[in-house]
């Protein structure tokens, strides 16, 4: 098991070939309150940088993307009667879906989290 | 060294004199902002009207749209719900690098309705903000006999793709006001809808076009 970050501000929780993946809590901030999540179906397969789906905040609707590629075997569906869930728990109850990896050389890609803490201190 | 001034120097005006079709303006800006994006283009502000239309943003819900048949309803990326528009309203359609200007999406917003806001002053209108409302409001007791009113006068809806933003604002100047009641406009039931012609302010879209320019530099610096 590893948590993995990528520019775009997605997490990646990969168990062997299973990734969990959502938004970092740096990136729900920088949005603000939720309104509406727009997520990929079941079955569809992601590209790594390739537009996983969107997020609605404040009238602004922004996309996000894929970390790894993959083929979608879950969506978290508390999210579409509870968006805001992405502001209480973005790195928890707040994950938005779970991908089968086809590519883990992929994943090499990624940054640990002091990486990825270092990645967002240079942003402020 | 960037200063304020080179931020917005290479930022192209774009305007249209006749009325967009709504899907020749989507094409416009996914490209412009995939162009932004690489750098290969500069920055863009297109002020424009639409034929009647309605659009549904993101998170509109079917049950808001009261008159499917009566206009064109495309579906659209932008954040928000269903809003109309049409001739007489202006549009800014807002394609600027987030990357550049602060990486801060709600600020990005707050900056749109500061905007839309510096502009109506210019014709000595009031425009507020309403907590958990997005757009901008005018309180219609400041204008004639209507005390407990409170009108949308300019809505707002963008979307952010690696950063670069399009979609943007539109201001009622003179629209066909009854066009609104096919749509619960953005969602919100118990408030209605004005523009400037509406509140006895006798301006045009080139008004509203000079007004914009005048005030955009106050509000979008770094």
């Amino acid at each position: 098991m590893a948590l993995k970050f990528s520019e775009d501000h997605e997490w990646i929780n990969i168990e062997g070939d299973v990734a969990t993946i959502g938004i970092t809590n740096y990136a729900q901030e920088q949005l603000g309150d939720v309104v509406f999540v727009d997520l990929p179906e079941v079955g569809d397969t992601l590209e790594q940088g390739g537009e996983s789906g969107v997020i609605e905040s404040v009238k602004a609707a922004s996309e996000i993307y894929a970390p790894a590629s993959g083929e979608i075997i879950e969506v978290n569906e508390d999210l579409d009667g509870s968006p805001a869930l992405i502001n209480t728990a973005a790195e928890g109850d707040g994950w938005m879906y779970k991908i089968k990896l086809s590519n883990l050389s992929e994943l090499d890609d990624l940054m640990d989290k002091a990486g990825y803490d270092a990645h967002v201190e240079e942003l402020d | 060294m960037n200063t304020d001034s080179d931020l917005n120097a290479d930022l192209e005006w774009k305007f249209s004199h006749a009325p967009v079709d709504y899907e020749d303006a989507l094409t416009f800006m996914e490209e412009r902002a995939a162009a932004i994006y690489s750098g290969t283009q500069p920055e863009c502000i297109w002020m424009l009207e639409h034929p009647a239309l309605y659009t549904a943003g993101t998170s509109a819900d079917i049950s808001e749209l009261v008159s499917p048949d009566r206009f064109p309803v495309y579906e659209t990326g932008r954040g928000g719900r269903y809003t109309y528009h049409g001739p007489g309203q202006r549009i800014a359609y807002v394609m600027l690098n987030l990357d550049k200007r602060g990486r801060d999406i709600r600020a990005f917003v707050a900056n749109l309705e500061e905007w839309v806001i510096k502009t109506l002053a210019q014709f000595n209108v009031t425009g507020e903000r309403r907590e958990g409302r997005v757009g901008i409001w005018v309180d219609r007791a400041r204008y004639d006999n209507h005390p407990d009113r409170e009108d949308k006068i300019a809505a707002i809806g963008v979307r952010v793709r690696r950063w670069v933003t399009f979609h943007g604002l539109s201001i009622n100047v003179e629209p066909d006001l009854e066009h609104f009641s096919g749509i619960i406009p953005c969602g919100i039931e118990e408030h209605g809808i004005t523009s400037l012609v509406d509140l006895g302010v006798p301006a045009t879209v080139q008004d509203v076009d000079n007004a914009l320019i005048a005030t955009f530099e106050d509000v979008f610096k770094p």
